[in-house]
């Protein structure tokens, strides 16, 4: 019981980071991500081919993972959504979907298609099978490093959006753009920038999970509506919600899964039924809007 | 409304007497996909061109009336052109259900709450082996007959299609300019302002929906007997409900001739992109163009390629 | 008898009363003019009249009967309209058919409703701009759509939200004779605006708002002379001069 807590409590770490990714996004510009799975994927697939041609661990490939995903972030939006967001929210929508059929089938072109759904796998991979014991539980290693560095980027994220200048530029950008705008603040800019370390969070999760799930071009709509879900529980635009509600969603799917039977098919239904329930009857969710 | 009347009817005859001249299998083929695209597309413009309420669910409807349809006919035989009708009317019953739950929605969380339905309902019919047969599908047991003529190989299954989708752009285009299309006009541009001129906006938004999901329901009949096999993955996928909005908004949000263009040239594309040789090795190339194609016309022409021809027409009219 | 009677309309948010126990009645055929400094719970008193918002405590009593906390369509059914102050076109569609949509409630069909909406737009001057889109008007035009819109629906009572915002002096001259004409016409008028040649023209009586609260009411020579009035628009400073 208390291994499959603490396996809920892993995966919801992962999780967690992916929806702050989301939720970043949707409090700063509220713009709801639809290629926020895709980033996911991306660095997945990079830390893959980082294995396979340099041998580089997966953990040290988020060096490289995090700036192509900041850059395609960035692109994406600056190119693309910011165009796209004066004509209001769901047109930003339409938008982020068709960049995600882009992305997903970009990555299927089959000089991508190497992972062809194997994890990342292969002789001298530190992580490969390993397990750390503490305390008598077992934990997977590689989503026990991934925690610690979850909670390593939340802290980091939380100082850099109340002491620096930047992430100072981001909350008044996220609560007020015209005023942001008045007062000198690039407001474009920053939007970019917060797009790109949304697409940042989640390229880093990817590189975490790569060990642990099968790879191939349209994973990141499994992560999409997982995030989905914690960022409305927690609330849009909230990050400890985020981070809650990752734990959270971690641990009832790992008991769910274990002491449900049967459940495991109809796991994905009590998801989006809590998701539509929340949106339908408590749509700030736990913490309310702002960052 | 004289003009769209005479060019559906006059284009639909033209068809009629030429496309069997010269198909063979694969091109009715073509043509029928394009004409079951035009439905859907027409279908969800109704709700999200003209209405401004924009459903990412719509597969669900789809679905719905694929499965009675398939159903009905596997049991008693009925007639297609009663089968359709009650798929679809299920099809609009479902819409009220959904309606009731998600209108209180503004915008984009309307379109999350339809895809979120949508998808619940794919999962379900995926394991409610009982009803939908899960994943093994259903398969078309009988040959059923539309108005007493057997409906079989592909020539009759083109006419059919043929007068399906003539039939709902005509009812389309009247139904827009009518009382009730304002009304949903009216909603879309200004809800308040519709409210402060006497309209219910939530009674309107659910007549928008309960056509629109019936236009569906009996498009995705049609769609179910023709291919003669239905299973979730093919019917309620979230890529079914994005693939008829984006059709329609390629082609021309709210606009009649949208959905018809989108679907001719999107459909065209993906098969002129099959047949090219070096272009074999990768199929998802059509996606990745279908992708770009979406964004640059969000971005970059919002009115699609209707808007796009208009542009085009009174530039060379300033030449001139 | 009154055709509204507003009777101690109180609306908080949170803890902010932005209304605070304002009654009024208007009779039939008059013009009342609901002025204050802003924020003073102007608007927010239209919108718990016309539906838009129930009020936190109070009555709305249209025509003798209790409407209060109805819906704004249903309320149009029953007789009352009201304009926008930030006006809500139907951007996409010409004039025409800004009226005509405004004239289908109350027609059986397209057809009645074209007919009448010519006459809509014959009585407030905007017949030579039948078909420009009315996302690209001016607001002075806007603003006269935006009357053309609610008398479309027939009203017996029409509650204008600053009509006058943004026009030019000879464009203000053009809306009094409107409002002259529609209220001969025997529509009843509630009219909130800030720019006071316009008031004193039109209105029949007035009540004063400051924070939530009417400070003072009746006919506009004495309103306009009244201390109370005077501090909650000119401050305690230029009151103590006089």
């Amino acid at each position: 019981m208390i291994q499959t807590l603490f396996d809920g409590l892993m995966i919801g770490g992962v999780y967690a980071i992916i929806a702050l990714g989301l939720t970043l996004i949707f409090g700063v510009m509220r713009v709801i991500n639809m290629t926020h799975g895709e980033f996911v994927m991306i660095g997945m697939f990079t830390s893959y081919f980082m294995f396979q041609k340099m041998g580089l661990d997966p953990f040290i490939s988020i060096l490289i993972t995090a700036p192509v995903c900041f850059f395609i972030g960035y692109f994406l939006y600056s190119a693309f959504v910011s165009k796209a967001q004066k004509a209001g929210e769901e047109n930003t929508l339409l938008l982020t979907a068709g960049a995600s059929i882009l992305l997903v089938n970009l990555a299927a072109l089959p000089y991508f298609l190497g992972p062809n759904f194997s994890r990342l796998t292969g002789e001298g991979l530190y992580w490969e099978n390993r397990i750390w014991q503490i305390g008598g539980i077992t934990f997977n290693a590689s989503l026990l490093a991934g925690f610690f560095l979850t909670a390593a980027l939340i802290f980091l994220l939380s100082v850099f959006l109340k002491k620096t200048d930047t992430g100072l530029a981001m909350r008044a950008a996220a609560q007020q753009p015209m005023a942001a705008r008045i007062v000198g603040i690039n407001v474009p800019f920053i939007s970019g920038i917060t797009f790109g370390l949304g697409a940042v969070f989640a390229g880093i999760a990817g590189s975490v999970l790569s060990t642990t799930y099968p790879i191939y071009a349209s994973i990141g709509a499994l992560f999409l509506v997982k995030a989905f879900v914690i960022v409305v529980l927690g609330g849009m635009g909230s990050i400890p919600g985020a981070a809650l509600g990752g734990l959270v969603l971690g641990v009832t799917e790992s008991l769910g899964a274990t002491y449900i039977p049967g459940g495991t098919a109809y796991r994905d239904v009590f998801g989006l039924v809590i998701f539509l329930l929340v949106l339908l009857y408590r749509p700030q969710g736990l913490f309310g809007r702002r960052i | 409304m004289k003009t769209t009347f005479i060019s559906t009817t006059v284009t639909a005859a033209l068809l009629a007497i030429f496309v069997p001249m010269v198909a063979n299998l694969h091109t009715y083929s073509i043509v029928i996909t394009v004409l079951i695209w035009i439905m859907f597309g027409l279908s969800w413009n109704l709700l999200g061109g003209y209405t401004g309420q924009v459903s990412f669910g719509h597969a669900m409807f789809l679905g719905v009336g694929a499965y009675a349809s398939m159903l009905i006919v596997n049991a008693v035989n009925l007639d297609m052109a009663l089968t359709l009708l009650i798929g679809g009317l299920l099809a609009g019953l479902v819409s009220l259900a959904v309606g009731f739950l998600i209108f209180r929605l503004k915008g984009p969380y309307f379109a999350l709450g339809t895809l979120a339905f949508a998808e619940i309902i794919h999962i379900v019919a995926r394991n409610m082996k009982g009803v939908t047969n899960g994943g093994e599908g259903i398969m078309l047991m009988n040959r059923p007959t539309f108005l007493g003529i057997q409906v079989f190989n592909k020539t009759e299954y083109f006419y059919l299609a043929l007068l399906l989708a003539t039939l709902t752009i005509l009812f389309c285009a009247c139904l827009i300019r009518s009382k009730t299309g304002y009304s949903f006009i009216a909603v879309r541009e200004d809800q308040d302002s519709a409210e402060a001129m006497g309209m219910n906006s939530t009674v309107v938004k659910s007549r928008a929906l309960f056509v629109s999901a019936f236009l569906a329901g009996v498009a995705g009949g049609f769609y179910g007997l023709y291919n003669k096999f239905i299973d979730p993955e093919m019917t309620l996928t979230v890529h079914m409900s994005v693939e008829m909005i984006f059709v329609t908004v390629i082609g021309g949000i709210g606009t009649i001739a949208g959905p018809v263009i989108g679907s001719a040239v999107l459909i065209s594309l993906q098969e002129y992109l099959k047949s090219l040789d070096f272009l074999q090795a990768f199929p998802s190339l059509y996606l990745i163009v279908y992708g770009l194609l979406i964004m640059l016309v969000i971005v970059y022409l919002p009115g699609g390629l209707v808007e796009g021809l208009r542009k085009i027409r009174a530039r060379v009219k300033k030449e001139s | 008898m009154a055709i509204l009677k507003v009777e101690n309309l109180v609306k908080r948010f949170g803890g902010l009363a932005a209304v605070n126990g304002v009654s009024f009645e208007v009779g039939r055929g008059e013009i009342l003019a609901l002025i204050g400094p802003n924020g003073a719970g102007k608007t927010t008193c239209f919108n718990m009249i016309a539906g838009y918002m129930p009020p936190t405590e109070g009555k709305v009593i249209f025509d003798g009967k209790d409407v209060t906390g109805q819906k704004p369509y249903t309320l149009n059914k029953h007789g009352l309209a009201r304009t926008f102050q930030v006006v809500k076109p139907l951007a996409r569609l010409s004039v025409f058919d800004n009226v005509m949509v405004a004239c289908l409630s109350k027609s059986r069909n397209i057809t009645e409703a074209r007919g009448k909406a010519i006459g809509v737009l014959e009585r407030t001057g905007l017949a030579s701009l039948r078909d420009t889109l009315a996302g690209s008007l001016s607001i002075g035009h806007l603003k006269r759509l935006e009357v053309a819109r609610a008398l479309a629906t027939r009203p017996a009572l029409l509650l204008m939200d600053e009509p006058m915002g943004g026009l030019t002096p000879p464009e203000v001259d053009r809306a009094i004779e409107l409002i002259h004409d529609i209220n001969r016409d025997g529509v009843s008028i509630v009219i909130i605006e800030h720019i006071m040649k316009a008031v004193m023209a039109v209105a029949h009586s007035i009540v004063v708002l400051q924070n939530g609260e009417p400070i003072a009411r009746g006919k506009p020579e004495a309103v306009v002379r009244d201390d109370r009035v005077i501090r909650a628009y000119l401050g305690e400073g230029y009151a103590a001069g006089r």
